[in-house]
């Protein structure tokens, strides 16, 4: 019965499917390059249930349009039935003052006049069709905000679908869409021939496992949810242009004279941008990382009048591929192409994307502060949390963040172990952890990183000040529990994750059942708590034991905020030291001795294990000031104030 | 070579002593700063070891946090700061007021002789630095509409290499500026002092002056501009050994010599100045002074 049922299904499918074939084959003579045959077997439901892109476009660059044909196949993963498809056409975002991208950002602030100097863009669907049920959806487009509610906002579309996509079952949606092209606003657009092209094509939502819609909007501080897929992208541009792009380069076709078409693949990624300038400077390399069977070609496309960035680039892209190499897990790719933008698209600097970041250097900023340095470093950082372990960055944008940047400190303080890896100048030694840690202080308190789609919309700095938090949450539990095992833990996080979006959940959950160690406490006070962490001495006392040459001893340390086990150092007149780890979670602790000689200091976490502490200033107390210190710190800030009084002219 | 002859003349016994004159007033505001800064770090860190673990947090993250737990303290700095700014301004007008006088006067250095030609000449040196405001502004805006011109052209061009010539061409007006500009002031405050007449009529013939005698005085100032960057150079030097292997009392009275020999510099470049204007040149020997 079972084995009949079986045979019945197969021979259903079979039959059922030749329209579907038909209409593939019928719909896919528009697509130009792949074969129908390759086509029709990379989209088959029964291999597997990823998501597929393929895409055609073109761009015209003196009209700043695109042009573009999309097949994807997608196949509803959830348990329920889906009446309904959600897409991000972010270029929306840039349409016009009232999206909710601009609303975020400052430009809706400038005058009517300047406003006018704007170049804004768009994209617009021409034609959206579900091929295999021959069903022409375009008209059931319409625009939502699941976000804001900002019925202005264009960069979220819901398609009503004429009859449900049945769980595990999975359809393939043809759009049509043209793309007018912004100026760089942010992250994408065009100025001039050089245009950085993110966010450009319809891409499906995020389907939850409970069968809802995780589509969000555009927004000014924050980066969205990407489900993984497959893509295959050919993209035609002019044959002056160079390409940098997302994935594998499989193809190269001259169209005609004046025109080429590029190819490129890619799997198992959450996006999919390139990049094109007549102008790039190319520059290839090759490296072969441990536990691949391929090399990894480094790409790195420079600017007109940058070469001087160059070994910089290169020194970090190679030296942060050796620490994952060496600590995680080998960068996976076949490629990684780093774009350095021109000044003149400077808003596309920093940003990154599946094996493609955008670097940034400037010709202005001298060398000693780390900005190519730091952008590329952590572009690379996030190639495996954001390319590999995906998030709901709307919702949880401290998650990933977090942990890029605790990777970034600790990639940047390797390259740079001498000197401020953030900024090394005469008059003053910056590190990248310090830079988090000051981000970090001026968060503080009371706010949640919880909170924080929320005030996404009214604070611009929201975003960058709790991930902050999170990373040095991260290197004071590094600290806490070796680095052996934290890299351990971030190793096993990684390959539990892998081509899946995270939560937060999942990290506490993992980390706890890594360590086999409770470190709620850890989660619920500095991530979905408002706990901040400060730890002090608050009294010390050495009183002459009557009659005798001792003295009683009697140091108070406190925990005006928070909990972190910490370390506890007392230290006598005669050099003795005395070590305790406090890991019981008391508000205060006393300790009392006697001892032939008096304290001369206490101080908590002296080897400064726990940067997550917002007050350095009360962790020690001595009884006996060193006065000389404070006249070396006046010494030497009063150089730089008679120097500059010095150039006065008299 | 008479202008070289001038320039070497400047170094002698009453001008290291006119230096002094000038670098007294210069260290008697750095103390005040040495010593504000001194209170506010003792104070803000209290019986804290923290200033004493500068190694382990690093000095930005020390600062950060005593700014940061101490709100008042940084805000105390900065005010203290821009008010002895404003105090040194004044000051320098002062000082000024004796170090011209006795070179134009040919007077023997003594402090009382400068202090009194310092009181004397006060107030017409301050109308002198009012009206030299515009003199100031006019030297900034070109350099600032030049930056911002450039920056607005540069911003949208493929080849950013552009970039380095501009800023090149950029310094080099903002030192053209810079030279014409406080010529115009010194010899602004000479004329007063020569001629005794009003402010406005010394600020006409400051211009007029500089504007005829372009070279010798472009002389003058390259001398001071590099010799002002071979005393920087050796500054920066000697600050990176800050806290090495000397006492920082050594450091502090080191530093002190180089302060003066930059007051030194400037008081040879008006003794220069003063060469020009009383040497018997015509125009067409100019030329002989570069």
């Amino acid at each position: 019965m079972r084995i009949n049922h079986i045979y019945f299904f197969i021979i259903l499918i079979l039959i059922s499917s030749i329209p579907i074939f038909t209409q593939i084959v019928d719909e896919n003579s528009e697509i130009k390059g792949k074969s129908k045959v390759s086509l029709l077997l990379e989209s088959s439901p029964e291999k597997d249930d990823i998501i597929r892109y393929q895409i055609n476009a073109r761009l015209f660059p003196k009209k700043g349009k695109l042009e573009g044909i999309e097949i994807i196949k997608w196949t509803n993963r959830s348990d329920i039935p889906v009446n309904e498809l959600q897409f991000n056409l972010f270029y929306n975002a840039f349409s016009d003052i009232n999206s909710t991208f601009f609303k975020e950002s400052k430009i809706f602030k400038l005058s009517p006049e300047e406003l006018k100097k704007k170049r804004f863009g768009s994209i617009k669907i021409d034609e959206f069709k579900i091929i295999n049920r021959n069903e022409k959806s375009t008209n059931n487009i319409s625009f939502i905000s699941p976000d804001d509610g900002n019925s202005s906002d264009k960069s979220v579309a819901s398609v009503k679908l004429f009859r449900p996509v049945e769980p595990k079952k999975a359809i393939w949606i043809k759009i049509k869409f043209t793309l007018k092209i912004p100026e760089i606003f942010f992250k994408t657009g065009q100025e001039d021939d050089y245009f950085f092209m993110s966010h450009w094509y319809p891409r499906i939502g995020c389907l939850s496992e409970d069968g809802k819609w995780i589509t969000h909007q555009f927004h000014n501080n924050s980066t969205f949810c990407s489900d993984f897929g497959n893509y295959n992208v050919k993209i035609t541009i002019p044959s002056r242009f160079k390409i940098g792009s997302t994935g594998v380069q499989t193809g190269k076709t001259e169209k005609g004279k004046e025109f080429v078409e590029y190819e490129f693949e890619e799997k198992n990624i959450p996006d999919f941008a390139w990049v094109v300038s007549p102008h790039f400077n190319e520059i290839r390399e090759k490296v072969r990382l441990k536990g691949n069977e391929f090399d990894t070609e480094l790409i790195l496309l420079l600017s007109p009048g940058h070469r001087s960035a160059k070994e910089r680039y290169l020194n970090a892209i190679k030296f942060s591929l050796k620490y994952f190499e060496e600590n995680f897990t080998s960068y996976p790719f076949r490629t990684l192409t780093v774009v350095d933008p021109p000044l003149k698209g400077f808003y596309s600097a920093g940003f990154e994307y599946p094996t493609l970041i955008s670097a940034a250097f400037l010709k202005i900023i001298p060398r000693t502060f780390r900005l190519s340095e730091l952008a590329v470093v952590h572009g690379i950082c996030h190639q495996f949390w954001y390319g590999i372990v995906g998030s709901d960055e709307w919702s949880e944008p401290w998650l990933m963040e977090g942990i890029t940047a605790f990777l970034e400190m600790e990639i940047m303080d390797s390259l740079f172990p001498e000197s401020g890896s953030f900024l090394n100048a005469s008059f003053m030694n910056i590190n990248d952890w310090e830079m988090k840690r000051r981000a970090y202080l001026t968060f503080f308190p009371g706010k949640r990183m919880y909170d924080l789609p929320d005030n996404l919309l009214n604070d611009k700095n929201f975003i960058v000040n709790p991930h902050s938090g999170f990373s040095l949450l991260l290197r004071s539990l590094k600290n806490y529990v070796g680095k052996d095992k934290f890299n351990g833990f971030l190793k096993y996080f990684f390959s539990r994750y892998k081509n899946k979006i995270a939560r937060a959940s999942h990290f506490e959950e993992s980390f706890i059942a890594y360590m086999q160690e409770d470190f709620s406490w850890a989660f619920e006070q500095f991530t979905s708590g408002r706990k901040n962490l400060d730890t002090a001495v608050f009294s010390i006392t050495s009183d002459p034991v009557g009659g005798s040459r001792k003295y009683r001893n009697e140091i108070v340390f406190v925990r005006n905020s928070g909990y972190f086990p910490t370390e506890l150092k007392i230290r006598l007149e005669n050099g003795k030291e005395i070590k305790i780890f406090w890991e019981k979670n008391e508000k205060w602790k006393k300790v009392v001795f006697d001892d032939n000689s008096p304290v001369d200091f206490a101080i908590v976490d002296p080897g400064f294990k726990i940067p997550l502490d917002i007050n350095l200033v009360n962790n020690s107390m001595v009884i006996k000031k060193n006065r000389s210190v404070f006249k070396k710190l006046a010494v030497r800030f009063g150089f730089y104030f008679q120097n500059i009084l010095g150039f006065l002219p008299l | 070579m008479n202008l070289i002859k001038i320039l070497f003349s400047g170094f002698n016994l009453r001008n290291l002593k006119l230096a002094a004159y000038g670098w007294l007033f210069n260290i008697f505001f750095s103390i005040l700063v040495y010593l504000g800064f001194y209170s506010v770090f003792s104070i803000s860190a209290g019986s804290s070891k923290i200033a004493e673990n500068i190694e382990l947090y690093g000095l930005f993250t020390m600062l950060l946090d005593i700014f940061n737990n101490f709100p008042g303290s940084f805000l105390l700095v900065t005010s203290i700061s821009s008010f002895l700014l404003l105090g040194y301004i004044a000051a320098s007008i002062f000082v000024s007021g004796g170090i011209f006088s006795v070179l134009i006067e040919e007077e023997k250095a003594t402090f009382f002789t400068l202090f009194s030609a310092s009181i004397e000449n006060f107030v017409k040196f301050f109308k002198i630095f009012l009206v030299n405001i515009i003199n100031f502004v006019l030297a900034i805006v070109p350099v600032v509409m030049l930056s911002f011109f450039l920056w607005e052209t540069l911003k949208s061009a493929t080849n950013e290499t552009l970039f380095r010539i501009f800023l090149i061409l950029l310094i080099l007006l903002s030192i053209i500026l810079f030279i014409f500009s406080i010529a115009i002031y010194d010899y602004s405050r000479i004329i007063r002092l020569k001629e005794g007449r009003n402010f406005l009529f010394s600020f006409r013939n400051g211009v007029k002056f500089v504007f005829s005698n372009k070279r010798q005085i472009t002389g003058i100032f390259l001398f001071y501009i590099f010799s002002s960057i071979l005393i920087h150079l050796m500054l920066r030097l000697l600050m990176s050994s800050v806290g090495g292997i000397f006492n920082f009392y050594i450091i502090f009275i080191i530093f002190q010599i180089f302060m003066w020999i930059r007051y030194l510099l400037k008081v040879i470049v008006i003794h220069g100045e003063l060469g020009i204007i009383q040497a018997p040149f015509k125009e067409e020997k100019q030329e002989d002074l570069v």
